[in-house]
Parts: C-alpha cells; structure tokens; sequence
C-alpha cells in the first residue's frame, strides 16, 4: 500500500508571461519502507514537490495522500497536528532548536504533541546514530555532521510514516555526507521507515531503494514505485 | 598602507541602503523622535516644576526678599547696606490700612504702602502678576491689587479712574480721592493699595521708623543666621525671615537625572534594536561588502551614518513635540486647574534654551551610542561567517543536564534569559516605572488633607471665638454664639456630636509666698533684663488690687484629661476634677515648667461675670504644649506674665464658678465623610445668619479642597513622570517583544515545519510575557517594598502630619495591569509579525 501518494500536482508562481510552472502535473507513489531519492537539477522543482508532500505549501492543484488522508482538505491547524504525527522533516541546515539540548530536540516533536516519549525507542535511536554522549549538548557545540544526526532523530522518534529529507547532506563533506548517507539507510531499513529524500548528488542518490528524477517541474522517470 | 579609493562608492551604497530600508528608517526616526521627546519633556517638567514651586513660595510670601527689618535705625540701616551677603535693600513704608467688608461679610483691610523702586521692582514684582498700568507718580495715584479692588466693589476697573478712600493712618482718618494708575493679581490672599513717593513724602509717612527694610541675603539661610549676628538690634526689633519652598528641589535634579538616563537607557535600547535588526537581516550583504574589499572602518561609518539622518529628522520633531506639550498642553492643564478653582496658583511657564540644548545634547548622544554597537556587529562580521549568522544564537553553548526543555513553560523561561543584558532592562524598566508610580502616590497619599485634618482638626466643622485667641484683648468680651447656634448645629442632617467649650476671665487670688517656685521661675524667664524678682512681686501686687491678676478658665474635653493621665506620671483623679473640685494649669514646656509646681496647691478664683463666683480649685495638674497640641490656643485679656497662661475645669467646676460662661468653641462632627460636603452647605447657610464678628469657622471641607488646590499641579506633574515611566516600560516590553519575536522568525518557522501549531507557539510567548510579569511582581515585592518602607520613614520629615499607608490597590492595580499586558503583548506581536508562509519563513532563514 502506497504511504504518499500524490496526483497531478502543480505549483504555479505569477500569471501570464511571468508564469513560472515549479510543479507541473507531478504524480508519485511511495510504499511504506522504502528509501526513495527524488534527484533533479537546481530549480527543477524537487523542493516544491517536498514542501508540497510535508504539508508545508498549498499546491495550485492536484491532491497528497499521505497514509490515506488528502492533506489539501485539513486546515492549517489540523494539517500542522498531522504533520507532527505522520512526517518528520530533516533539512538541509538542521535546524534544531539552540534553546533545547540534543536530546531535549530529539523528544521535541513528540513533547508538543502531548504525548510521553516511547523511551526504550529513542535510546535505540540514539543508539543507532551514535548520539549516546551528545544528549546533553547544545547544538552550537556540536560538529554538522553530529547535528543531522540529531535531526535525524528527531524525525525518527516521533514514528512518523515518512521523513522528508531536503538536501541533508548539503552543508556536509563528502566524507560526513556519506557517513549521513548510510545512517539514514540503515534507519530506514531497521525500523522500517518510509523516506524521502532530495539530493542533487547523483552517488548519494544511488544509495537509495529508487530515484525519482525530475526536471523542469515535471517527472522524468521513477515516478510510480514498486514493492521490494 | 594603500589609500582608500572607494569613498564614493560607499556614500552609494549608503544611500542604496537607505531606500531599501523605508520601513526601518520609519521605526528608527520614531525611536528617536520617542527619546528626543520624552528627554525633553522630563527636562522642562523637572525645572518648570522647581520654578512653580519657587515662584509658589515667593507668591504666597508676598515678595522675593528673605529678611525683613521694620524700624531699623539710621545706623543699622548703614551698616545693613554695607554687608557683602546683602544683594538689594528695598524700603517699605506703611501709609495706613482701611478696612472694608467682602463679599462672605467679614472685614478685611486693604494695607495702604509705598514702596520704594528696588522693592518694588526686585523684590515685589516677582511674587505679583497680570500687572495693568504702573507704579503711581502723581501725588494722587493709586496702584491697588485685585483683592482690594474687590473689597471695594470694583470688577472692571479702567486707568485713571476715580478711587475715594477713607482709611486710617498715623496722622488720623483719612479721605481721600485717588486716581487709578494700575492694577495686579496678587496671591498673599489680603488686599493691597501703593501710594506715590510724593504723596508719602507730603504727607510725612517716610519717616525712618515707618520704614521696613526687606533684604535679598546671597544665601539662604546661612545669611539670615549671619546678619542676626552681625547687626545689634533693640529688644523690640527682630529680623523676620520668609520661609521657602523650595526646599526638596535637591531630590527633584536626582529624580530628573535618574529619569532622564532612564530613558537614555530605554533609547539607546530601541534604537539599537531597529539597528540590530536590520543588520542580522543584512549580515550577508555585509559579508559581501568585506568580500569584495570594503574595511572594518568604512562599514562602521556606513552603519553610524545611515543614523545620522534619523537623528537630523528625528530629533527636532521630538524637541519640537516635546516643547509642544510642555508649553502648551502641561500650562493648559495647570491654568484650567486655576480657573476652575482646583489650584490656588495660575502656573507660569519658563522658557529655558537650555532644556532644548540639553534634549538635543542627550539625544544625540543617544543615537551615537546606540549605533555604535551595531555598526561595530556588522564591521565584525566576516564573510564566511555571515552564510551561517543566526541572530539569537546562544553564544556559548553550555551544555545542560535537563530534558524537560521542551515543554512550552521551560522553553519560555529559557528564552526569557536568552538575552540577558534585554530581559534585565524589562525587568528594571517594568519594576522602575512601577515602584516611582507607587513612590509618587504613596508621597502624596501620605499628605493628603485627609490626613492633616486627622491630626490637626479635632472636630470636622469647628466655630471659635477669636477674641479668646488674641495675645491681648484688653476689651470685655463680647459671646459671639449662643444656645440657639448649638441647637441649630444639632439639627443639622447627619451631625452626630456637638460640643461645646466655655470660658471665662477669672481673678485669682495673688499668694506669692505660697507660690515662690512658681513666681520665681517665671521672674528668671521673663525679666533676664534687670527687673528685680521684688520689683515683679509688687508689680503683680499693684495687678491684684485693681483686680486685674488673673487669667482664662475653660472647660476642657474629658478625653483630654484621660489622655493626659496615660502620658504623664502623676495622673489626676478623674472624679475630683469631674465633680470640679480641680483644675489644670498651662501650659509648659520641655524646658519651662512652672505650671507644675502649682500641682497640689490651691487656686481662690473670681470669675468676672456679672454672676461671678469665688471658688477654690486645686491644682490637680500641669498641661504641657503637645498635651493640648489639637486645642484652641487661647491668648490673655491683660498679659500679666507671672499667671498660669490658662486654667482648665470641668463643666461642673465652670458651674461653681458662673452659669454665663461665654460659648467659645464649638465642635461639629458629622457620621460618615459621604455627609460632610451636604453638612458643609448647611452650616453656611447657618453661617450667614450669624451676626458678622469676630468668630471663625473651619470646615473639613474647606481645608480638603485647600489640599486640593495645592497639591494639584504637584499631582499633575508627578502623575505626569509616573505616566511617562509607565510608557517607557511598556514601550521597552513592547520592544524587547517585537525585537524577539521577529528575531525568532526562523526558530518559530522551524517549530512550525516539525509541527508545533501557531496556538502553541503563541503558548509559549504568552508564557514568556507571563515570566517577564512574575519576575518584576517579585522584585516589586521585594526591592519596591523596601523602597516604600524607605518612602514611608522619610514621610514624616515631609509634613508632620504626613502619614503613609501602604497603597494596596494602586498595587494590585498596577501588577494586574503589568500581568495583563506581558501576557497579551507578545501573542499580539507574533500574530501582526508573523505573516509569512512557513516555508518563506524558513527560506529567509536559509539566505
């Protein structure tokens, strides 16, 4: 059963000659587990299509099923509680909250939504990232690589049914990109955990279960995927 | 070194900036125009304030001389001239006085004088105003003040008009027609009328011993102490010094200058910040700059000289407002307090060019410092760290063994101390504003006419009889009330107690070998000068035997004497002196205490009555001054001297002694202070019943709009700094909020992206306005309670009947208040900040 399903998404900025179509009729399917990398050019419209599935921004049209439900039906405040619990988002800058230490980030999501973290879970995420003597930095003092892995489990902990990824190695060496890279791959198949991941790196993008690729708004190939 | 070439370049890109930042530029002119005007305002207020209080106290003196001499020798008159301290001699003659009946139906006198130029011109002219018309020339002209054109019964009066004046002087009655050639408002509350030099001189008026010299001393009051010194004057001679009021304007600077860096310090706040801002908001373009070669130095300008058109705009509109409410809105409100009776004085406005040098000074110095900061931020700002920059970014990131930060009440508290050097100066102001509120009040609570008329008025309406107050009265009395008044009183709506007071002159009998100590002690007081001890005793003899040793016996309230017996050691037997077998004498005091070697002896006294009877009394007691601090001062028929200044008996006792002793002091009280004002019309309409004589009437009502009136331009100008501390509070609240709010644009965006909802957010904010409330409440609690605990011990040097009481609700008020708007404010500012998708939320963040 498909975890994300969107059909024929469009994002179009201006009118006229000024008409800039971002998203132009994209339909993509994901199933639940599966590890997907969405590649494209800068401005091809990869990172609209991501804020459109994490109920970030509206589209102009079309619809986003995530587990079922149409996103563009909620209200702002519904879809904001449906994101916490079904998405978790890791950006390409982090951005962890600097108030909070590492694991006070890490339980954040599930915080606000009123619920008691499902601890013996986190400590096996934190495990599984390697976060173990980090928890109680602040996040100025810790290195890029260790601050994706924080929003990495941050994403994670909350269970959500999938993780948006936007460029979460931009900001990284290679080295530490790769070291993210096989994290989230490890994640994904461990807990089986459905992600999506933007990336403008071809090699990166060959560690994941499919590519979609998609160019000038428009899906090129890999749109539909396939159980594994 | 290479010269730098690029001078021009920057001026460019200085005014590229300028355009891009409309909005910016709007909100730094109005921080600059705010702190420009109140600086200006707190500047006129505080010496305009000081001023008034000056010109008040010179005013109701009548005149700005510090000393006054009357009938100084030729010689004293020398050598008073030739002093170095003594700036300007004016000469006053007194011409004569005619008396006239107002419009309540009392007599008043309007003083007849000359004035020489010195006084009139340096001493008189500043405690006058509203001054038509000059100083009379011609033999028959008269100046007269608007007191005395009333009394005559003149409303519009014209230059040159006729004024026919009968008036006693010391050449015998007098009637005259003068000619007006001016008149003034005066404020001393009696009239006045100036004659000519030649009329005074034609007349044989300026003789040196009509003469008063009024002096102006270099300084107050070591001078006055100096020339009590320095000039030896007769036994009836004695330098009267006028008091002055401004006596408290030492902590009125402290509290213009504590004001004032105050708001320098809430200035340079909000100025900075709108700086701040916009520069964490430019951080790449400065990275950029410095990329492509532009120094540390020239950036700093950049920054510093994009202030300075905010402060060329800024800060003449903020003088200019601030000039606006100080001379026109501030003077309104005082001179509509005047004419509508609600203050005894119509203020006068000072025009100081320093107050707007100062304000421009202070401004400017202002806007410097507060963008020195800033400028120096952006010069710092390297190009590569200007990709990362993330304003509010913890610069030392400590680690912290917690992990409830993320619940919202946590979260709040952390943010509040994000910034420390912000939240102190919310705290400090919020606390400021509050505890000045609250000092201000507590001050002028403490002095309100509610408690003076507690400590000095016994009874809420009270009628004296003023003959028994006079020194001397060497006239037989004549009852000025009488057993109708007091049944009238008594039916008067909402009167619940009358009391009444009676008096009458006795003889006593003179038994000076009994009375020795007593005789001597007052022999040692009153006669340093020679006269023998046998010399008084024969002298009081001779008084005896014309009948005329004796003095006032009153009757006395029985709560008096029952206080007295919780006050001294030796009480008195409350039945004896109830049954009027006793008396007390006064009045002594802490030093002179001869009534108290009477005690245990007996008095023979006559009352001179036509049903007068002898009665002997003894002495059970001795009233010292303070026992009978709330009474009556009652004077002498005859000053004897070696005679108890007055004796007091029961009404009983007065009985042994006359059945017509005279009504001399009555007191009404009425049941609830709601009932006072309709009282107050009741009596006077009694009042004007009465025959016109020599009798007073004090009505708490009165004496609370007296404090009206003259606590009224106080309040106006002390509510006035409070008002304008509670803005700067609120207005650095508001700032540090916005400031914050808009700051933690990206950290709220990437709340939201990991789903935290817009309510919850506001949540979070709503509990940072709640902490920032909690804290100020407790230091409210704490330091400003020792700070009123200070206020109220230094109450009573203020008035001695100051009292203060702990303002309960102006406190509640203002923490409700403070709760009410820390709480509201910040979920506001995030609602009207924070328009923008999520995601152009969290784009900005990532440029």
């Amino acid at each position: 059963m498909a975890v994300l399903e969107t059909k024929d998404l469009r994002k179009i900025y201006g009118s006229g000659e000024n008409e800039v179509r971002a998203l132009d009729g994209v339909s993509v399917s994901v199933e639940e587990g599966e590890f997907v990398a969405v590649v494209g050019t800068s401005g091809s419209g990869k990172s609209t299509l991501l804020n459109m599935i994490g109920g970030l921004d509206r589209p102009t049209s079309g619809s986003v099923r995530i587990r079922g439900r149409e996103l563009l039906q909620m209200k702002d405040e519904e879809l904001t509680i449906f994101r916490r619990r079904n998405i978790g988002f890791v950006f390409q800058n982090y951005n962890l909250l600097p108030v909070l230490n590492v694991y006070e980030n890490i339980v954040y999501p599930i915080e606000i939504d009123g619920g008691n973290p499902d601890t013996a879970f986190v400590k096996q995420i934190i495990h599984t990232l390697g976060l173990e003597r980090k928890l109680q930095n602040m996040p100025g003092s810790l290195s890029g690589g260790q601050q994706q892995r924080v929003a990495i489990a941050r994403a994670l902990a909350a269970k959500p049914a999938i993780i948006l990824a936007d460029e979460p190695t931009g900001n990284l060496d290679s080295r530490t990109s790769m070291d993210v890279i096989l994290l989230m791959q490890a994640v994904s198949r461990r807990f089986h955990q459905t992600t999506v991941m933007i990336t403008h790196n071809e090699e990166i993008a060959q560690m994941a279960d499919r590519t979609i690729r998609i160019e000038d708004g428009k899906i090129v190939s890999g749109g539909v995927g396939y159980a594994r | 070194m290479h010269a730098n070439r690029n001078k021009e370049v920057i001026k460019k890109v200085e005014k590229g900036m300028m355009r891009a930042n409309r909005i910016r530029n709007l909100f730094a002119v109005l921080a600059v125009v705010l702190t420009t005007f109140m600086i200006t305002t707190v500047f006129s207020l505080g010496i305009n304030y000081r001023e008034n209080m000056e010109l008040t106290g010179v005013r109701t003196a009548g005149s700005s001389a510090d000393v006054t001499l009357a009938a100084p020798t030729a010689g004293q008159e020398r050598q008073i001239r030739a002093l170095d301290y003594v700036e300007t001699v004016g000469v006053r003659y007194r011409v004569g006085s005619a008396v006239r009946t107002n419009a309540k139906g009392r007599e008043s006198s309007i003083a007849i004088r000359y004035y020489d130029e010195t006084e009139w011109e340096q001493h008189f002219q500043g405690a006058i105003s509203q001054i038509h018309g000059s100083y009379p020339v011609r033999e028959d002209e008269i100046m007269l003040s608007e007191d005395a054109l009333g009394l005559l019964g003149i409303t519009d009066p014209v230059l040159q008009m006729e004024i026919p004046l009968a008036f006693s002087s010391k050449n015998g009655e007098q009637q005259e027609t003068f000619s007006l050639s001016g008149w003034f408002r005066s404020y001393t509350g009696t009239g006045m009328a100036f004659v000519s030099e030649s009329y005074c001189t034609a007349g044989g008026y300026v003789a040196q011993e009509d003469k008063t010299l009024s002096l102006s001393l270099r300084e107050m009051p070591g001078d006055y102490y100096q020339i009590q010194k320095d000039i030896p004057l007769d036994d009836d001679q004695y330098f009267v010094g006028s008091v002055s009021m401004s006596s408290s304007s030492g902590s009125l600077i402290a509290m213009v200058i504590l004001l004032v860096l105050f708001i320098i310090g809430s200035g340079y706040l909000l100025i900075y910040n709108v700086l701040y801002i916009s520069i964490s908001k430019d951080t790449r373009f400065y990275g950029l700059l410095k990329t492509i070669g532009t120094t540390q130095r020239q950036i700093r300008s950049l920054v510093k000289r994009q202030a300075f058109p905010f402060a060329c705009i800024g800060i003449p509109i903020g003088v200019g407002l601030g000039a606006a409410v100080s001379f026109g809105v501030v003077p309104l409100l005082l001179r509509q307090g005047f004419e509508e009776g609600r203050s005894s004085m119509d203020a006068v406005v000072f025009f100081h060019p320093a107050i707007f040098l100062l304000s421009v000074i202070f401004s400017a110095a202002t806007v410097w410092i507060a963008c020195n900061a800033p400028a120096k931020a952006a010069a710092r700002i390297s190009p590569v760290e200007a990709l990362r920059f993330q304003n509010f970014a913890p610069k030392k990131a400590k680690n912290r063994n917690s992990t409830n930060g993320g619940k919202l009440h946590v979260m709040a508290f952390h943010n509040v101390f994000r910034d420390k050097k912000r939240a102190v100066l919310v705290f400090l102001s919020l606390f400021m504003g509050t505890v000045t509120i609250l000092g201000v009040n507590g001050i002028l609570g403490s002095i309100k006419g509610e408690n003076y008329i507690d400590r000095y008025m016994k009874y809420d309406f009270r009628y004296t009889d003023l003959q028994f107050t006079q020194f001397e009265n060497l006239e037989k009395e004549t009852p000025q009330f009488d057993e109708h008044l007091l049944e009238q009183l008594s039916q008067v709506d909402g009167v619940t107690a009358v009391s009444a007071s009676r008096i009458t002159w006795a003889e006593i009998d003179f038994a000076p070998l009994e009375w020795e100590t007593f005789l001597q002690m007052e022999h040692d007081e009153l006669y340093q000068d020679g006269k023998t001890y046998e010399e008084m005793i024969s002298e009081l003899q001779e008084l005896a035997a014309a009948g005329e040793y004796g003095c006032y016996v009153a009757t006395i309230d029985e709560a008096l004497v029952e206080r007295y017996n919780d006050t001294h050691v030796a009480p008195i037997d409350m039945e004896a002196f109830r049954r009027g077998e006793t008396c007390i004498a006064g009045m002594d005091t802490e030093t002179f205490a001869p009534n108290a070697s009477l005690v245990g002896k007996t008095l023979r006294l006559t009352s001179d009555n036509a049903d007068g009877r002898t009665a002997d009394f003894q002495v059970a007691g001795a009233f010292h001054y303070e026992d009978l601090d709330d009474l009556f001062r009652i004077g002498h028929r005859r000053w004897v001297g070696a005679v108890p200044d007055v004796i007091y008996v029961s009404e009983a006792g007065m009985e042994r002694l006359t059945e017509t002793a005279i009504l001399y002091d009555i007191g009404v009280d009425v049941g609830s202070a709601a009932q006072l004002q309709a009282a107050d019309w009741e009596l006077n309409a009694i009042n004007a019943t009465l025959p016109s004589g020599q009798w007073d009437f004090e009505s708490a009502v009165s004496m609370l709009e007296y404090f009206d009136q003259m606590y009224f331009s106080i309040g106006l100008i002390g509510n006035g700094a409070a008002i304008l501390l509670i803005a700067i509070g609120l207005i650095n609240f508001v700032n540090v909020m916005l400031t914050s709010v808009i700051a933690r644009r990206n950290e709220f965006a990437i709340m939201e992206s990991i789903g935290m909802t817009k309510r919850q957010i506001r949540r979070i904010l709503t509990f940072e306005g709640g902490f920032y409330a909690l804290i100020s409440t407790i230091l409210i609690m704490t330091l400003g309670n020792a700070f009123l605990l200070l206020v109220a011990e230094a109450v009573p040097s203020i008035a001695d009947y100051a009292r203060f009481t702990y303002p309960v609700g102006l406190v509640i008020g203002l923490i409700a208040a403070i709760f009410a708007i820390c709480l509201c404010v910040p979920s506001l500012v995030y609602r009207f900040t924070v328009k923008e998708t999520v995601i152009e939320r969290l784009h900005d963040f990532e440029n």
